[in-house]
């Protein structure tokens, strides 16, 4: 391997981050799994790829950003849609102890699947990675406006999916 | 973020799966050096690819070269020229046609035919416009 790299602190770093966005990008676990390893070996191949790099975290979304799209691209061309390629309804959350909590992840998990890739991205880059729209915008090479347009049609959707269940939930609360 | 934001961000993400580092790590730190070997076969010469190929059975390769050296001059010294199917046949004399054509008039004539065959009654015919050749038709 080229020297100036250690590619175990990055895979501990980063790994959990880049796995979360793109299995909520893909639906799709062996999807991810090819996908990260994917990332890890071209970062092993040229060593010097985060030399340079401000914010190795940001960088390395972003390599996971284009990969998935060339992924999801190869998919339509194999007349598999975009819509079918987020029809997976695999859930992206931890499992709640909580029954209520449970099945509210299980109806965010599919209200996400139905959002279309370039929103869902937005939207987990804002809610569960915590960037501003100025740092999402430079991951996916998109204006901030842009971002955050893309987040509030998300979050407008999220929010009349779930609207009911959350209400109930909020209910329940002590 | 207003409470609806914030508690999709209470819901905790899936771990990466544990089973996954070794293996991704392991292809990560291999690829390089299987390229690294890639590129160095690439840069074998052609002698050098042929003595990989061939050394591990040395005396069997020249057994069957030296089998295919018998054969070869089995086959060859067992070569016979090909027969001539057929040779060109030469230019038939004119009084030979001639007696053709009038035999062929002779044949058409017992079918039935009391002229000659087209081919004979078109050389004949001199050349002239086709409209003449209606006028005549009509006359």
């Amino acid at each position: 391997m080229p020297r100036g790299l250690d590619i175990k602190r990055v895979y501990d770093e980063h790994a959990q981050s880049i796995y979360a966005f793109l299995l909520n990008l893909t639906r799709n676990e062996p999807d991810t799994h090819d996908l990260i390893q994917e990332l890890f070996i071209k970062l092993a191949r040229d060593g010097q790829a985060l030399a340079n790099v401000k914010n190795e975290r940001h960088f390395l979304i972003r390599l996971a950003h284009n990969a998935a799209i060339d992924l999801m691209r190869r998919r339509a061309t194999r007349d598999r849609t975009r819509e079918q390629f987020a029809a997976e309804n695999i859930s992206q959350f931890a499992a709640a102890t909580d029954p209520d909590e449970q099945l509210f992840r299980e109806e965010l998990a599919g209200a996400l699947g139905e959002l279309p890739p370039d929103q869902r991205a937005v939207v987990h880059l804002k809610l569960w990675q915590g960037l501003t729209f100025e740092e999402i915008a430079a991951i996916l090479e998109i204006s901030p406006n842009t971002a955050a347009s893309r987040y509030r049609y998300g979050l407008d959707k999220l929010r009349d999916r779930l609207r009911l269940l959350y209400d109930e939930l909020k209910s329940t609360e002590p | 973020m207003d409470p609806f934001e914030q508690h999709l961000q209470r819901q905790a993400p899936r771990e990466i799966p544990a089973s996954w580092r070794d293996p991704i790590l392991t292809a990560a730190q291999v690829a390089p050096a299987r390229d690294l070997s890639l590129r160095e076969s690439a840069r074998l010469t052609f002698r050098e690819r042929l003595n990989a190929w061939l050394w591990p059975h040395p005396i069997a390769w020249s057994a069957l070269a030296a089998c295919w050296v018998v054969i070869l001059a089995v086959n060859l010294s067992l070569h016979e020229p090909a027969p001539v199917m057929a040779k060109k046949s030469a230019p038939m004399a004119p009084d030979t046609l001639a007696e053709l054509k009038r035999e062929r008039i002779l044949l058409a004539e017992v079918e039935g035919l009391s002229e000659p065959p087209d081919v004979d009654r078109a050389k004949k015919s001199p050349l002239q416009p086709r409209t003449e050749c209606t006028a005549q038709a009509m006359v």
